[in-house]
Order: C-alpha cells, then sequence, then structure tokens
C-alpha cells in the first residue's frame, strides 16, 4: 500500500465534511476556501475543491450569491443551506463518535 | 517572436502566448471531458476559469503583460492534474472503477494526422483500433460496388469533428486520458507545431519584406492568401478523390492482370490464333519439351510477370493511402526471387532449343508402278474427317497440334515435278531438327507418314504424325510426285490444303490447280482442256 495514496484517500473523505464545517461559520469564495485548506494541508491542488463545491451545492447542502471583485471576476460566495446546517450536524455527531472510536481503538490493550 | 492570442477567461481578457493557450486548452478540454454530466461539467470548469483568471491576474506586471507557457504550467501545477480533480468529483458517486470505465470510452473523431481526404477512415480506424487502409478499402470498394459509400464519407466528413486537441486525441483511440498519456501527446503536438511555426516565421519574413510597412496591403494579402488557401485545399481534395479513383482503377486492373497470370498456366486461354479452343501455357509448351521443364517454365514465368505487377499494385496502393512501410526484406526477397526466374527462364530456353540446333533427313523414294499414264492423286478422307472433329490448333495453316490426341500431327507440302525416268515416282521426304545431327535424322525416321496405291490411284495422308512420346521437333515432310513427260496427273479438289508451290504452265495457283487433269510437258505442268 501507497502511504501517499492512503493519506490522500483520507483527507478526500473529510475534505467534505471541513468545506461544510468552514462554511458553517462564514460565506466565503471558493478561494478563501481553498487558503483555509491549504493551511491545514487539506490540499495539495486546487482543483480537486471545485468538483466538491459544485456536487455539495447540487445536493442542496450550498447556495451562492455573486458578488463584485475590484480585481478579477466576479466571486461566487457560498453559504450552508437550512439542509447543509442539518447535515452538518449530522456530520458532527458521527466525526465524534468516529475520533473517539478510533482513540478506544488505539488504546486497546 | 512569438504569436500571441486574446482570451476571455471569466470575463477578462488575457493576452496568451500560442503554446500556452494551446495547452490551457487542452488542459480544460480534458477536464471538462471527465465529467460525464455535462451541466456540472459546465459549472466546475467556470469556477475552474475563474480561479485560473485570478490565478493569472496575480501574475501579471508591468513588465510581463502576456501570459506565458510557463505561468500556465505554474497555474496547472496549482490546480492539479485534471485525474485529481475528476477523482474527488466523482467520488461522491458510486464510480470507483472510474478509470477503467473512462478508458473504454472511445469517441469518433476525424483524424487529421492520418488522414487522405478528410481523415473520416483514419478515425474511424482509430475508433475499432485497426488500420486505416481497412477503412479506405472498404470505402472504395463500396463505391466501385455501387457509389453508396461516397456517400456516407461525405455525411461522416460533415459530422465527425476534427480530433484537434491532445486529449480529442487520445479520446478518438480510447487511449486513457492521463497525464503521462496527455503529455506524450502534447509533446508530439508540440514536435509538430514547432515545425509549422519555423515554416511560418520563414514564409513571415517574406512577406514582411515585401509587405514592408503598408498595414492595409497585409490585410488584403492576407485576406487573398486566406482565400486562395481555402480554394486550394478544395482544389487539392478534388484531385486527391480523383487521383484516388483513377489509382484504384489502376489497382483493380493489376489485381485482375495478376489473377490472369496466376491462372493462365492452369486455366485456358481464349487467346489469337486458337480462337476457338481452350489452351493453356502448359498444353502449349508440352510438345516441345518435357512435363518438368514445363512446370519449371510455368512457375518462372509466372514469377516473372508476378514480382513486377505486385511490385506495381503495392506501390500505388502506398501511393494512394499515404503509407508509409519500409520493408527492405520483402523488396530485396521479390527482386533477388526475380532474377532467379529470369535466369531459370533463360537457362531452360537455352536448354530446350538446343534439341533444335541440328536438321536431319530421313528420305523416301520409290517408282509407283500403276500400268496406266494417269495417275490419280487423292487426299485420305478418313484421315481429313478425323482430324476435323477433334480440336485442333491451326498454327499458319502450317502444323497442326491435336488436343487429347493420339499424336501430334502436321499438314504435310506436296509437290509436283518431272520425273527423269518413264514412271512416275514418289518421294517422301522428312524432316526434323534435333540436339545433333544423328538425333535429328532419328526424329526425322520417327516421324509417320503414310500414303496408298490402288490401280492407278495414289492415296495420300494429308497429316503426318509424330507419337506423343517424341516431341515437337518442327518436323516438316514434304512429299514430291514426279510425273513422266507425256503423262497425266489428276489432282482431286481436296489437295488444294496439301499443294504447295507447284509450277505449272498455266501459272494457276496451287488452290486453283486442284481439281484438275495437267500434262507433264516439256515446259512443265499444262493443264488439259476439259
Amino acid at each position: 500500500m501507497n502511504i501517499e495514496n492512503a493519506k490522500a484517500q483520507m483527507r478526500k473523505g473529510i475534505l467534505e465534511y471541513c468545506i461544510l464545517s468552514i462554511l458553517a461559520k462564514k460565506d466565503l469564495y471558493a478561494t478563501n476556501i481553498i487558503n483555509a485548506l491549504k493551511e491545514n494541508d487539506l490540499i495539495v491542488v486546487e482543483g480537486t475543491l471545485y468538483p466538491l463545491l459544485t456536487r455539495q451545492k447540487n445536493a442542496g447542502l450550498l447556495k451562492y450569491r455573486w458578488e463584485e471583485s475590484t480585481q478579477g471576476p466576479p466571486r461566487k460566495y457560498y453559504t450552508l443551506t437550512e439542509n447543509g446546517r442539518a447535515y452538518l450536524k449530522e456530520m458532527d455527531k458521527s466525526w465524534n463518535t468516529l475520533i473517539n472510536s478510533v482513540k478506544s481503538i488505539k488504546n486497546f490493550k | 517572436m512569438k504569436k500571441a492570442i486574446k482570451i476571455n477567461l471569466s470575463g477578462i481578457i488575457f493576452h496568451i502566448d500560442d503554446d500556452a493557450y494551446e495547452k490551457l486548452k487542452t488542459y480544460l478540454d480534458t477536464i471538462s471531458r471527465h465529467f460525464s454530466n455535462k451541466q456540472e461539467s459546465k459549472e466546475i470548469i467556470d469556477d475552474i476559469e475563474a480561479r485560473i483568471a485570478e490565478l493569472f491576474q496575480e501574475r501579471i506586471t508591468e513588465e510581463t503583460q502576456v501570459i506565458t507557457l510557463t505561468i500556465v504550467n505554474e497555474v496547472i501545477d496549482i490546480m492539479g492534474n485534471p485525474e485529481d480533480i475528476a477523482d474527488t468529483g466523482e467520488e461522491a458517486d458510486e464510480k470507483t472503477t472510474f478509470h477503467e470505465t473512462y478508458a473504454g470510452s472511445k469517441r469518433l473523431y476525424r483524424d487529421p494526422e492520418n488522414s487522405v481526404i478528410g481523415g473520416v477512415c483514419g478515425g474511424l480506424a482509430a475508433y475499432f483500433a485497426v488500420d486505416p487502409v481497412i477503412f479506405r478499402l472498404l470505402f472504395v470498394i463500396f463505391f466501385f460496388a455501387g457509389g453508396a459509400s461516397i456517400l456516407v464519407y461525405i455525411i461522416l466528413w460533415i459530422v465527425l469533428p476534427k480530433a484537434e486537441s491532445a486529449a480529442q486525441k487520445l479520446e478518438m483511440r480510447g487511449e486513457k486520458v492521463n497525464v503521462s498519456n496527455l503529455e506524450k501527446k502534447i509533446r508530439e503536438e508540440y514536435d509538430n507545431v514547432k515545425e509549422n511555426v519555423k515554416e511560418n516565421v520563414s514564409k513571415a519574413k517574406e512577406n514582411v519584406s515585401k509587405a514592408k510597412d503598408s498595414v492595409t496591403y497585409q490585410k488584403t494579402e492576407r485576406a487573398a492568401s486566406d482565400f486562395f488557401e481555402v480554394l486550394g485545399k478544395i482544389l487539392l481534395v478534388f484531385i486527391k478523390v480523383i487521383l484516388i479513383i483513377i489509382g484504384t482503377s489502376l489497382v483493380i486492373a493489376g489485381i485482375g492482370i495478376l489473377i490472369g497470370i496466376i491462372t493462365l498456366p492452369f486455366v485456358g486461354i481464349h487467346m489469337f490464333p486458337f480462337e476457338s479452343y481452350n489452351f493453356s501455357l502448359g498444353d502449349l509448351l508440352i510438345p516441345f519439351t518435357d512435363p518438368v521443364s514445363v512446370t519449371l517454365l510455368v512457375i518462372a514465368i509466372t514469377l516473372l510477370l508476378l514480382i513486377p505487377v505486385s511490385a506495381m499494385i503495392y506501390g500505388l496502393v502506398k501511393l494512394i493511402f499515404n503509407l508509409k512501410t519500409r520493408n527492405r526484406g520483402l523488396l530485396v526477397g521479390a527482386i533477388t526471387l526475380w532474377i532467379v526466374s529470369l535466369f531459370f527462364i533463360i537457362g531452360i530456353v537455352a536448354f530446350e532449343s538446343s534439341h533444335y540446333s541440328d536438321l536431319g533427313r530421313d528420305t523416301l523414294s520409290r517408282e509407283l508402278i500403276i500400268g496406266s499414264d494417269t495417275l490419280v492423286i487423292k487426299v485420305n478422307q478418313d484421315q481429313e474427317e478425323y482430324l476435323d472433329d477433334e480440336s485442333l490448333i491451326d498454327l499458319d495453316n502450317k502444323w497442326y497440334l491435336l488436343e487429347d490426341a493420339d499424336a501430334f500431327y502436321g499438314r504435310i507440302d506436296l509437290d509436283i515435278e518431272k520425273a527423269k525416268g518413264d514412271e512416275f515416282e514418289i518421294e517422301v521426304e522428312k524432316e526434323s531438327k534435333g540436339r545433333s545431327w544423328d538425333n535429328a535424322e532419328e526424329n526425322a525416321a520417327n516421324i509417320n507418314y503414310k500414303f496408298r496405291t490402288t490401280d492407278n490411284t495414289l492415296i495420300l495422308d494429308p497429316y503426318f504424325s509424330v507419337d506423343l512420346e517424341n516431341k515437337w521437333r518442327f518436323p516438316r515432310v514434304e512429299t514430291i510426285i514426279r510425273v513422266p513427260e507425256g503423262k497425266v496427273v489428276v489432282l482431286d479438289r481436296e489437295t488444294r490444303d496439301i499443294l504447295e508451290g507447284v509450277r505449272n504452265v498455266n501459272h494457276f495457283s496451287d488452290w486453283n490447280m486442284a481439281g484438275k487433269s495437267w500434262m507433264m510437258t516439256e515446259e512443265g505442268l499444262e493443264k488439259i482442256a476439259e
């Protein structure tokens, strides 16, 4: 098994959750999200974000509004929908359970 | 100097180098093709384009106004390769076998790199992973079979898109669109472009020197050259189509000749002067040579004709379909075989012609005691009828060969001369060729010829024969009848075919001499008035 591959798989799995978590605090446009994810080493290349955003939007978890920008093209500001918030709540729960499960597994003797 | 293009990325105008543009376009195309859902794909691409526009803007400074290939590469590095992008997108679905399904997905394109006319066959061949020649042949065959294929071709030409980007070309072949494949393809394309650019640059230099500073002149020149370019292209396609039709006709004719050559030794031919009978090359040679020589000769002659015709067809096909195959071994082999065949033929002909080097004679001469002053000469009708029934080869009305007959037959010559003595005489002079004088004489003696007398009638066989086991060494039989002075010879009507150059006082032709009575006088034969 390739360690880089395994890491990537792990990252990918939680990426969706992280995007929703970031947007729960603040409305952001793609580049902001990218920067946040990059700072935390969650993504390596930027391109991977866009399909996820589109998918989440199509799934009704996100919606966006256009905002003009002083430099560059108009920006899509994403925000969580009601569904998105409910979904995130569920994800939070299962994440906490997961963390605990992993912890207890690690401490298993 | 580099050509730059103006592009609109998310509503912002950028100047981008030609090569950088190609790379970016390929990149975006590849990403977009990774998504099965078109709507979704467009949205993602729009987002990515917006981000790329942002990244470009960050990189434009006062000094660098143009997006270069370096910048594009940098941006692509930031954005990640198409597979990674697609991977995250598709992950939400159960499509874990994404690559496999993609690798199998192909699209029909026209292949501009592998085109004779419009690249339709090239594209079809790429799609089905076979040699383009197969499709070209099919189109040509169906064109000749009914002509519908030309319509199909034109429709496909219009309907199918041209595979222009590297990703499209990969897709056309069904190759997996991953980075290494793309890179390979792009590198190939880059080399192509480099060459084109070189050409264009040198052309442009010429143009510049011609055009001086006149911008309008340049513009009109460009418009004109565009127009002529299109016209030239149309003309070129037209000429190509015509050449292909001509070439294909030649190939078909050539294949016909090939089949002819191959079957010639085995199947009969209808050919002058054997109009009514089928004789194969082998049949024609059998009377002259032994079967082994015939077989060898037939094979050698077949090869001698076959090789150049095949080579011509091969060359023609290569020319029509733009094939670039080089097979030295085949070429050397073919030439060697041809030369060997040639020497074989020379050898066999030399060997066989040695059988004809000497001439031998066998002469029989005797008096005809008939107890009458009048000799009637008739032709053996039985033999005439027998041979007429059989299929004959009539060569120069001089000798005859029989197909499936009991012997080889030849017509005799009959001459009438003045006898020295008081009796009628007959002389049968048989002649034949042979490899030596002795052999020739033996061959002459082996010629069968018969005649008989009843009362005062001499009945001559119109044909002599050579047994099948003896070969035809150009035998000849001349029968001379000597008539004493003052005696009469009556020539039956049927003798007209065998009389040969008989001199007579009346200067009658052989044909007219037959059926009449002749008296031998001091001057020669003279017609007796009826």
